[in-house]
């Protein structure tokens, strides 16, 4: 069914639009300011914060920080996640929604709480000041977003696909590298790119775990805004959106693409109806 | 072809065969045979076990208790994978994201076939299947019916001594259905292999088999040829689930020489005796549509027929060459008669129903 727009209709979408896009016109323009401070609007535009940003070592350090850890969070949640849903989708395990709901306790846990818990685990253990705590606290969402929209894509999948490869004489491993993992390949991006982007813009699990030599992109952002009111925050705050919408985009992309290897196959809306974290 | 150069059919047989699941006896001590490189079709309704042999044969089922033979060899505890044999799904079962030529190359290249054998094999296929013009194409951009051959040519392109299809054609429709059977029909003894084939389709069953096991409540209720379950049927069940027929019920009794089932409303139907069939017992005549004649009341009798009844037109329905003819025969009973469509019948004309002696019903047992 499609739904025809009238104008009111057409109204609320722009001003829908502009609601949300607003604030990120808004700390575009501080980014590429020219000022020596935050003044709004900025009396002229250039990138030498930008460079400013991306020649010290500290910011640069940073963003290496966040995108290994991001790395490693999805990697870690790929390997628990991808087995972890399958199970619940096939498996009798899963028709039961308490545990369901368990599997998906990480994403609704207030991130606080789950920071503070591991804070002390990990002083317990001595493993503060390295990434470890991090990865950890971004895989337990991580995995949850896996789980998810792996489920919701094998949902679709059709258990005689399976068997048929069976028949043919694949062995359970083989049907499942050749079959069953590239049809739920888009729950498989779609999971990835959202624990990417949630461990990609945390600050709460930062701000508990993270040290001054682990110090995630979004947290020596969050310190500058504390201490300097130069643009420079606002550049970091745009480098990081802008890394944020690549990362959705480039998933998209291959969402798209292995639609139309396989026209009206699977579902393939499940990165966009799960949602951006 | 060179597809069926390394094929050689095999038999298949199964001894006391069980299978339940919980409480529901789905399979019940079923022992078959089938001779190699025939077309042997499972024919019953839903839930009379012929899926579940079919499985049990492929591999996807274990049976309880029982055994299962491919070529001479016990394979009951083999995997599926690991049994060789081509299996067509009622859904089909086609690999989404893969081309046609890639879902038929599959099996091949589980089997590591060097790539230029993978080619040629997958050629060939193809042009049996008549789909070279469309080996591009994703299975979701083809008809219902060629994605059916594309399953079919997938299961027999590694050349497997058995080919296993259940309910292949059932989400067809009609014309397409009867196309394929022959196509199906006409590929399979091309590829010279056995093939086991589940329908609940009577009419599926008689047209493309050389044998026949009809299942009735996880059991084997009669095994024959096509013209043996259509002209003597062992049960009311064969008889009425193969070709659709009508039983009079009565008691079968002498008449001087012959047998006749003798009816409540003293109806005289003579029939066929099969062997071995008790005479006091309650039995009824198998009654088939295109089996009796109909005249008009004062019209001669000729002398090859024997007189059956007398009944009203109810009902009169144009086929094209024939004419189907629903006649009240009195109680409210209904008898469906064929006839020519050059006769013409009207409802509400008398008849009187004559068989012809050379065609006689055919007595079954009846609980009734």
């Amino acid at each position: 069914m499609t739904v025809r727009l009238g104008p009111f209709g057409w109204i609320l979408l722009i001003l829908a639009n502009v609601f949300l896009w607003a604030p990120l016109v808004v700390v575009a323009m501080l980014g590429f300011s020219d000022a020596n401070s935050m003044i709004f609007p900025p009396p002229a535009y250039s990138t030498r914060w930008l460079s400013t940003l991306l020649s010290d070592p500290v910011w640069t350090q940073s963003i290496t920080t966040s995108l290994l850890i991001g790395l490693v969070t999805v990697l870690l949640s790929l390997l628990l996640g991808v087995p972890l849903g399958l199970g619940l989708a096939r498996g009798t395990i899963g028709r039961y929604y308490s545990v369901q709901a368990l599997v998906a306790t990480p994403l609704i846990l207030p991130a606080i709480s789950l920071a503070v818990g591991l804070y002390f685990v990990f002083a317990m253990l001595k493993a503060l000041d390295s990434i470890v705590p991090l990865v950890v606290a971004h895989t337990t969402v991580g995995v949850s977003y896996v789980v998810v929209t792996v489920v919701s894509a094998s949902r679709a999948l059709d258990p005689r696909l399976e068997e048929a490869a069976r028949t043919m004489g694949a062995t359970f491993g083989k049907s499942l590298i050749t079959i069953t993992l590239p049809l739920i390949s888009v729950g498989i991006i779609g999971g990835a790119v959202l624990a990417f982007l949630h461990s990609w813009d945390d600050v709460v699990g930062a701000l508990m775990l993270g040290t001054a030599r682990v110090q995630p992109f979004p947290l020596k952002l969050w310190g500058e805004m504390q201490n300097v009111l130069n643009p420079i925050a606002a550049t970091a705050a745009v480098l990081l959106s802008v890394v944020s919408i690549a990362i959705l985009l480039m998933g998209g992309l291959a969402v798209v693409i292995r639609r139309r290897r396989m026209p009206a196959g699977q579902a393939a809306n499940v990165l966009f109806r799960t949602g951006a974290p | 072809m060179n597809l069926n150069s390394n094929t050689s059919a095999a038999p298949i047989a199964l001894r006391n065969v069980s299978k339940r699941y919980g409480s529901f006896t789905a399979l019940d001590d079923v022992t078959l045979d089938i001779a190699p490189g025939s077309f042997c079709t499972f024919l019953g309704p839903s839930g009379s076990g012929k899926t579940t042999t079919l499985n049990i044969v492929g591999g996807l089922v274990d049976p309880d208790r029982g055994s299962v033979e491919i070529a001479g060899r016990d394979v009951t505890r083999l995997s599926a994978e690991s049994r060789e044999l081509g299996f067509v799904f009622q859904s089909y079962a086609l690999f989404p994201h893969m081309t046609v030529e890639k879902n038929i190359e599959y099996p091949l290249k589980l089997r590591k076939v060097a790539y230029a054998e993978r080619r040629r094999r997958v050629g060939e296929a193809l042009d049996l299947v008549r789909l070279s013009h469309i080996a591009g194409r994703y299975p979701s951009e083809l008809s219902g019916g060629q994605q059916q051959r594309v399953a079919l040519a997938r299961a027999f392109v590694f050349s497997p001594k058995v080919l296993l299809m259940d309910e292949p054609l059932s989400a067809l429709d009609a014309g397409l259905r009867s196309h394929l059977q022959r196509e199906i029909v006409r590929i399979t003894r091309e590829l010279g292999c056995t093939v086991l084939y589940v329908t609940h389709d009577q009419e599926e069953a008689l047209a493309m088999s050389d044998q026949i096991i009809l299942f009735n409540d996880g059991r084997i209720e009669q095994a024959g040829t096509p013209a043996d379950l259509y002209r003597n049927p062992a049960s009311a069940f064969s008889a009425t689930f193969v070709g659709a027929g009508r039983l009079l019920a009565g008691t079968l009794e002498r008449r001087g020489s012959d047998w006749a089932i003798v009816g409540n409303r003293g109806w005289v139907i003579p029939v066929n005796v099969p062997v071995g069939m008790s005479p006091t017992a309650k039995a009824a005549a198998v009654f088939r549509a295109e089996t009796a004649t109909l005249r008009k009341p004062d019209a001669a009798h000729f002398d090859d027929r024997i007189y059956l009844a007398d009944g009203q037109v109810t009902e009169a329905i144009f086929l094209g060459g024939q004419m189907r003819v629903m006649i009240d025969i009195g109680d409210g009973q209904e008898l469906e008669c064929r006839c020519n469509s050059s006769e013409i019948w009207r409802p509400g004309d008398r008849v009187s129903l004559d068989l012809r002696k050379c065609d006689l019903p055919v007595a079954v047992p009846s609980s009734t």
